[in-house]
């Protein structure tokens, strides 16, 4: 993404990732409205247009903790639009929802729900792996102490370094290869 | 010699030893391709990273989503709610 030029509406990214209730209720109380009456529109609840803004903004979170999202476009549209076309399921009326939208929300859109996706992806083909690539990846990445599980695994600490890196580089290559069939 | 994604992975994860290491920097620092792929590797580690495991920083903001929700998305909510709720009690 080119974040060359930052957009004012940053501001609320940043608001949700140090969770600054100030700057949450400005997002609620300006742009909560539209996601609401669109839901309603297509015969949704008030509670699922409730789950689907909190979600939304969770995923905003994650990609700005994890993935340093910058904006450089409105918030606005772009939440409105990963909302729609998240209640919406048919993918023609999800392409429709971009006619006529400034390229530069549309990539911001585009690449906010691939990293998503990605991520839900590489979720799912971890848990096909074995029990002990799991394992390290997850102590890995919740920062648990891969040393004592080397010690539980009755392993050398190196020895577990390269059986990580063997299932991190074998992740990587069953995700691209599924992408590419 | 030609690195592959097993090769970024060893050195990304810590698993090379020094001297290896220091021959990965050094192609790293001249190779535009290889650094490609290391940052292709490392995008996908934060990828698989991200949605992964609880993060308590997620769970508290998913805690003030969830108060405004109550505020910004009540059934009972919006301004015509008081005459809502008068012409429900008339019934």
């Amino acid at each position: 993404m080119d974040t060359t030029n930052l957009h004012d509406d940053q501001y609320y990214v940043y608001a949700l990732l140090v969770n600054d209730r100030t700057g949450i209720e400005e997002i609620y109380s300006r742009f909560s409205g539209k996601v609401k009456s669109f839901i309603i529109k297509n015969r949704g609840t008030v509670a699922e247009a409730a789950a689907i803004f909190k979600e939304t903004l969770t995923e905003l979170f994650l990609l700005t903790k994890y993935k340093n999202l910058e904006l450089t476009c409105p918030l606005e549209p772009v939440l409105l639009l990963l909302c729609q076309r998240k209640w919406i399921k048919s993918k023609e009326e999800k392409e429709k929802l971009f006619a006529g939208v400034n390229e530069d929300i549309k990539k911001t859109v585009a690449y906010i729900e691939e990293k998503i996706k990605d991520s839900e992806r590489y979720k799912s083909i971890l848990s096909t792996f074995t029990p002990r690539c799991k394992e390290l990846i997850e102590t890995t990445f919740s920062a648990g102490d891969l040393d004592a599980l080397a010690k539980n695994w009755k392993i050398m600490p190196d020895y577990m370094r390269g059986k990580r890196a063997e299932c991190m580089a074998s992740l990587i290559n069953t995700a691209e290869l599924l992408k590419e069939e | 010699m030609k690195y592959t994604i097993k090769n970024i992975a060893r050195y990304v994860e810590g698993a090379m030893e020094e001297r290896e290491q220091s021959y990965f920097e050094d192609a790293v620092a001249i190779d535009p391709a290889l650094r490609e792929e290391m940052e292709f590797y490392l995008d996908k580690r934060s990828t698989l990273r991200m949605n992964m495991w609880p993060d308590p920083k997620k769970g508290e903001l998913v805690d003030t989503l969830e108060q405004m929700n109550e505020k910004y998305f009540s059934e009972k909510g919006g301004i015509l709610s008081p005459i809502k709720r008068l012409l429900g009690r008339k019934k």
